[in-house]
């Protein structure tokens, strides 16, 4: 808004009320006078404020840790406003602050709660301080009220604390046991399991069914051997037996021809051909060379004769045969054995393995049974000595940080402040209602509107007072002066007289 | 404030100016004048005035009247939107500041039938009026003009037959009383104070003899449906314009 406009406006109000001016002081005085009244009968206040700290260990979290999902730890500001405005604590507030026979019906003690639980302001200062205040209308109330609630509130804490952890306790305790049936109970079973088990580990089988499997590879290859040796021999002692006749002749005649023709040649060294000891060697020779001739042509025969018998390669043959042939049998024995009991040791690991998960089950449910059985064990001793830290008074939760004071001054509005604000209120009215009326009012108040109208503006006459209007102005001045000198003695003197208590 | 003896002086130049005026106007015999302290009762400008803020708006209003009209003389309507809006104090402000000019006079006509006001201008008592004049064919014009405590303003007030004033200010006679009072002298300008335009059938009779019309705006009396009617009623071709009036 242009700041001129803002002027005209202003001295438009100012004429407006001017216009009016009686009916406007008398308004002046009525909101004034108003103002005061409510000021009288505005009740003083006196707020009363405690601070406690708030430890926020809960015994049971670290009891519990990791081990029991614990409900979330709740805003401890809430829990002390909970505890606060329980019946339970406002009762005996009234029964220490208040006079109790002035309450004698359930009806007005149950007012009373709800009228001391909506004075009750519980707030939260950061996350462990928590300010307790209380506004009534004497100072010693509000003192008294919030004294007591602090020590009671702080007493039932200290009690709820000490049952608590004795219920912590008493919990493990009970945890403690049920854990250790259980864990009795295991072991039972793995025992029982156990000794109902013969066949050995998983191990021990895989070892014996390897050791098995390996004697059975060694046996086939050994017989694999032995079969290889028996045929050889075999056919060695077939060539034997037939190559010994024929060979003892020949090696005889052939040695004795050896004989004959180094003889014949060193005769043949000194004599001629025709020397008789040459021609007899030359027919021993031929004859011999015949003989020969004839032993090799001649079929074999299996006729043992005297000179096969005592061939010793032969008799060597026919023992190695009869070992390898020995062998061979035996070791066919051993196999099939083995074989069997390879099979067995299939079947008991068969076994072995349907049994593993059963026992894999006893012992784990053993071993996690024993971990937190020992574990609630050490947690119990501990839930032991919590208890016997708050049985002594050691663990209180909530202390008294700042304790409670008499308060000295009223807070909020004071007579004070509505003195002062009746005649503010008063003018303040009247120049919005006649801001409002003009506002309301369709009367065309500003020369500068005249322009909306397609007809040219010829002049503004401004406001003429002649002497006579001059002196009613003056005359009106005076009494509006007086009036409101009057009003404002009146308003003071209603406002003392009220302040040092004449009504 | 001035002395006395400047009033007197200037009331002596006053008179003395007459004999240098044209002969017909001459023939006017000037009476008593008010004094200081009358006019500022009347709330009438004069020159030397205590407050001349006032004085300049009439003056600055007179200016504007003469220059639309070629400087010559004219008739002129004076009327308010509602009751009491201040054409009366509008119009005889007008014609003192056009008599200030010593050169010319003014005249003023009353014919505000409901709350006529011109007559305490008048020096002495009145016995006839525009009404009487129009009702009563043995009146001259001469008998109902009377001189005022202003120097070179005339008034013929509204008079005692204000009976079917509407139909008298339609008739003939009327015509030529307003073109007789603007044709006599050349030098002589008209104001007719006139009822409310909204409120009078009057105001609309009147508005078609004269030369132009003036329409008085009063301050936080009239909404401006009210002014706009106005204009309609007037008609904007002989509306001057608007004097707001605080």
């Amino acid at each position: 808004m242009d700041l001129s406009l803002l002027f005209t406006f202003c001295k438009i109000v100012c004429r407006e009320a001017w216009q009016r001016k009686f009916l406007c002081l008398f308004g002046f005085a009525a909101v004034s006078f108003l103002v005061l009244l409510v000021g009288m009968s505005w009740p003083s206040k006196f707020e009363a404020s405690a601070t406690i700290f708030a430890d926020n260990q809960n015994i049971l979290r670290p009891l519990l840790q990791n081990q029991a999902a614990q409900s979330e730890v709740q805003n401890q500001t809430k829990v002390v406003r909970d505890m606060m405005h329980s019946p339970r604590i406002l009762d005996k507030v009234i029964d220490r602050v208040f006079d109790a026979s002035d309450f004698d019906s359930a009806e007005d003690r149950g007012q009373l709660i709800n009228t001391l639980r909506s004075k009750i302001k519980i707030q939260g200062l950061g996350s462990a301080y928590i300010k307790i205040s209380y506004s009534d209308k004497t100072a010693l109330d509000a003192y008294r009220v919030i004294n007591e609630l602090v020590g009671i509130f702080i007493r039932s804490s200290s009690d709820e604390q000490k049952s608590e952890s004795r219920e912590a306790f008493l919990f493990i305790d009970n945890q403690v046991r049920q854990y250790k049936d259980q864990l009795l109970l295991a072991e039972e079973r793995l025992k029982e399991f156990r000794s109902s088990n013969f066949d050995g580990r998983d191990g021990d089988v895989d070892a014996s069914i390897n050791r098995l499997r390996d004697q059975i590879e060694e046996l086939k290859i050994g017989q694999d051997e032995d079969q290889t040796t028996i045929a050889t021999v075999k056919k060695q002692l077939a060539n034997e037996t037939q190559y010994s006749a024929k060979r003892f002749k020949e090696d005889v005649y052939s040695e004795r021809l050896v004989g004959l023709k180094s003889r014949k040649d060193n005769l043949l060294l000194t004599y001629t051909e025709d020397y008789p000891d040459v021609v007899s060697l030359s027919y021993q020779i031929a004859d011999i060379e015949r003989i020969i001739r004839e032993a090799n042509d001649a079929p074999e025969s299996d006729e043992s004769s005297e000179e096969a018998i005592a061939n010793p390669l032969y008799q060597e043959l026919r023992s190695r045969l009869s070992i390898a042939q020995t062998n061979f049998k035996t070791k066919g024995k051993r196999l099939s054995a083995l074989e069997a009991l390879l099979l067995q040791e299939y079947e008991r690991r068969k076994r072995i393995a349907e049994r593993g998960a059963e026992e894999s089950e006893l012992t784990r449910d053993y071993n996690v049974t024993m971990r937190i059985y020992e574990d609630m064990l050490e947690r119990k001793e501990r839930a032991r000595l919590s208890m016997t830290l708050n049985v002594e008074g050691q663990g209180v939760t909530y202390r008294i940080q700042e304790p409670a004071l008499p308060p000295l001054n009223p807070i909020g509005l004071r007579f004070l402040h509505f003195v002062v604000l009746g005649p503010i209120v008063g003018v303040f009215f009247i120049l919005g209602l006649v801001v409002l009326y003009i506002m309301m009012d369709q009367k065309l108040r500003f020369p500068e509107a005249l322009s909306k109208f397609n007809v040219k503006t010829l002049a503004i006459v401004p406001h003429v007072a002649t002497p006579f209007t001059r002196r009613v102005l003056k005359i009106d001045i005076v009494v509006c002066f007086l009036l409101g000198l009057l009003i404002m003695a009146s308003y003071v003197g209603l406002a003392y007289a009220s302040k040092v208590g004449l009504f | 404030m001035k002395s006395l003896g400047e009033v007197k002086s200037l009331y002596k130049d006053a008179l003395s100016s007459g004999d240098k005026l044209e002969p017909s106007i001459k023939n006017m015999g000037e009476v008593e004048r008010f004094s200081v302290e009358k006019m500022d009762e009347l709330k009438i400008v004069y020159a030397g005035m205590q407050n001349p803020r006032i004085l300049n708006v009439f003056r600055e209003l007179r200016t504007q009247l003469v220059h639309e009209h070629d400087k010559k003389n004219f008739v002129c309507m004076v009327t308010s939107i509602c009751t009491g809006g201040g054409a009366s104090y509008v119009a005889g402000n007008l014609a003192a500041a056009f008599a200030l000019d010593k050169a010319k006079t003014s005249m003023l006509i009353d014919a505000n039938l409901y709350s006529p006001k011109l007559d305490e201008l008048i020096i002495g008592d009145a016995t006839n009026g525009i009404t009487d004049y129009l009702s009563d064919p043995s009146l001259s014009i001469k008998d109902v003009v009377y001189a005022t405590g202003i120097p070179r303003v005339r008034v013929i007030p509204i008079g005692d037959s204000s009976e079917g004033a509407a139909e008298h200010f339609s008739s003939e006679k009327m015509i030529d009383f307003v073109k007789e009072v603007r044709t006599r002298y050349s030098d002589r300008f008209v104001f007719i104070d006139s009822p409310p335009v909204t409120e009078s059938s009057e105001a609309r009779i009147l508005a078609e003899l004269v030369d132009v019309v003036v329409l008085v705006v009063p301050h936080a009396s009239v909404t401006q449906e009210q002014i706009e009617m106005a204009i309609d009623t007037v008609g904007e071709k002989k509306l001057a314009g608007l004097i707001y009036n605080n």
